[in-house]
């Protein structure tokens, strides 16, 4: 898989199910003795083929692929260049808004920043692409953007975070804006905030996915993509913008809680891969039963584990009055309260494959915890900030949803206007 | 001399052997820090190449650091690089990544880009070192780096190269310098 980042793009492979670890040794052979889940061959006929058949000049080449991109590609009819685009994987397999000149040119009017300034990378593959303004702008209006939303979409694109993994789980992100941009641009935070009822949330979290696939040079199943089973969430990444408006006194927006203003705008990113919606069933205090949700997250690999809390207004005014007077307040009681025993943390076999060498390394805190009883508790999440808070929705009715969701970061969009 | 390192054919300052940067001039590259089961975080980096001494010079200031050493080997002469390394976070999140730059990642190389040749051995680091010291997001520092040429190789390259253990995280592309003056 990695063969094309260390330039050997030719580098003959074959592929086996995974995972691997904690996977016994019978099952492992059966898969050495199985076939190959991409192309069905046998394994070990593909592995003897691979260290035998003589090198021919292709297999020789090394580097790095060159892929010059065309700024233009020719004139033709509506019908034909939406299957260009479809049939050359630059699409998320939905219609697109076609790139021409006259639209791009529009698109980039919503930004001060001259078309052919490189923008960064993106490696939603192996291998970074770096972009310019102009390419955001043409994966803008393909997605369906307004002009006004490139400030957001840039600062996306700058910040480095691809929408689309390699890994073989199927990851996907959610992204937040906060701050004045969000009305600016008419984005939804209120009723409805997280389906497709809102122009600005379908389509900024589209161009995520398509310059993932587009400049990160990603989403090619089985070759650059090995998600088992894929998300729906990488449509467009739960996208969506904070209901500032309706935040308790006390509470900060997320942006705020990150070190900007309030008067700044900013995105973030979280890692994970799903939500799970909740209302009050057995309990009547809602922190108790968030505490639920919080303790269904399983450890993960390196012990970064996220927990990510869409509140609606309602529930928000409720754990206020249950105690909770600022966000931080909320991450912190889940934080204490979401222990589990080092017997449960060791079972998880993202914890074997990556805590538990560092353990045997003598990183800390592993290393410690390997040498006690398997009935210690510790705390599920690394620490409190691993645990965040959003206020979004209409106030129609008190639910709340979460998901395993892990903060990546936050970016100003300030700097792209 | 080992095969040859990856050349990623950009055409911008430093972003391939053809087009390796002058000595003095700012090239950046992305470090992703992390792995495939937790969020990435983007780190930034930007490298100077400020300074170049080859042949007798860099053995006379080998000397005068007092570093143990031996003579470079047959056909071979040592290139001290005084370089900025430059490491900051993108954007806010939560606790920062120290970096350590090791020993490796910076390599002389042909000027065709196609040939590595190997570290010298020396029992200690030039001083300021840069090798095997960690960096905080927000940090920048200069220091010395110890690389052995070809006496015949007028145009020797440097590259900046991903460890082999970073899997498909770590540099996103491999930068490259002149590791001499332009005439």
């Amino acid at each position: 898989m990695h063969a094309k980042l260390v330039g050997k793009p030719h580098l003959r492979i074959t592929c086996v199910p995974h995972p691997i670890s904690r996977v016994p040794s019978p099952v492992c052979r059966e898969y050495i003795e199985g076939t190959d889940p991409v192309n069905g061959r046998p394994v070990v006929d593909e592995i003897i083929e691979a260290l035998t058949r003589p090198l021919s000049e292709e297999d020789k080449h090394t580097g790095l692929e060159e892929r010059p991109v065309p700024r233009l590609i020719g004139p033709d009819t509506e019908e034909n260049l939406q299957c260009f685009f479809l049939e050359n994987g630059m699409t998320d397999c939905l219609p697109i808004v076609l790139p021409t000149e006259e639209r791009v040119a529009e698109m980039l009017k919503g930004t001060s920043h001259k078309a052919d300034e490189v923008v960064g990378e993106l490696r939603a593959g192996y291998e970074a692409g770096s972009f310019t303004v102009e390419q955001v702008a043409a994966n803008a209006v393909m997605a369906g953007a307004r002009s006004e939303y490139m400030p957001v979409i840039l600062a996306m694109a700058a910040s480095g975070v691809a929408a689309i993994s390699t890994s073989t789980q199927s990851f996907a992100r959610m992204i937040v804006v906060n701050g004045p941009i969000r009305n600016e641009i008419g984005m939804n935070s209120r009723c409805g905030a997280l389906s497709p009822f809102n122009q600005a949330n379908a389509v900024i979290g589209r161009v995520a996915t398509l310059m993932s696939i587009n400049l990160g040079r990603g989403g090619v199943p089985n070759l650059t993509y090995w998600g088992s089973q894929g998300n729906t969430l990488n449509y467009n990444h739960a996208t969506f913008a904070e209901n500032e408006e309706a935040l308790p006194a006390g509470w900060k927006p997320f942006h705020v809680q990150k070190g900007f203003k309030p008067e700044e705008s900013a995105i973030s990113f979280f890692h994970g891969y799903s939500f799970w919606h909740w209302k009050n069933t057995y309990e009547k205090e809602k922190h108790k039963a968030i505490l639920h949700m919080a303790n269904w997250v399983l450890p993960s690999g390196g012990y970064r584990s996220g927990f990510g809390l869409l509140l609606d207004p309602i529930v928000a005014e409720d754990l206020v009055r249950e105690g909770y007077p600022t966000k931080e307040s909320l991450s912190q009681y889940c934080y204490d309260n979401t222990l589990l025993t080092l017997g449960e943390f060791w079972q998880y076999h993202l914890v074997e494959g990556f805590s538990l060498p560092a353990a045997q390394k003598g990183i800390e805190p592993y290393a410690s915890w390997l040498k006690q009883p398997e009935d210690t508790l510790v705390n599920r999440y690394r620490s409190p900030d691993e645990i965040s808070v959003l206020v979004v929705g209409g106030k129609t009715n008190d639910f709340w949803q979460a998901g395993d969701w892990r903060y990546i970061g936050s970016f100003s969009v300030d700097d792209w206007r | 001399m080992t095969h040859t390192p990856i050349d990623n054919q950009n055409p911008a300052p430093g972003g391939s052997y053809r087009s390796a940067a002058e000595v003095g001039v700012t090239v950046k590259t992305t470090i992703e820090r992390g792995d495939a089961y937790s969020a990435p975080e983007i780190y930034d980096v930007a490298i100077t190449l400020l300074e170049v001494v080859r042949g007798e010079d860099a053995w006379e200031h080998i000397k005068a650091q007092g570093v143990p050493g031996e003579t470079p080997k047959a056909g071979f002469e040592y290139i001290l690089a005084r370089i900025r390394f430059g490491y900051s976070r993108r954007g806010r999140g939560l606790e920062d990544e120290i970096y350590k730059l090791t020993e490796g990642q910076f390599v002389a190389v042909s000027a065709d880009g196609q040939m590595e040749y190997i570290m010298p051995s020396v029992l200690q680091q030039l001083q300021p070192q840069l090798v095997d010291t960690l960096f905080h997001s927000g940090e920048s520092r200069e220091g010395w780096i110890l690389l052995q040429v070809p006496e015949d190789e007028d145009k020797p390259l440097l590259v900046y190269k991903r460890e082999h253990v970073e899997g498909v995280y770590g540099i996103w592309r491999h930068v490259w310098f002149q590791l001499y003056r332009q005439a």
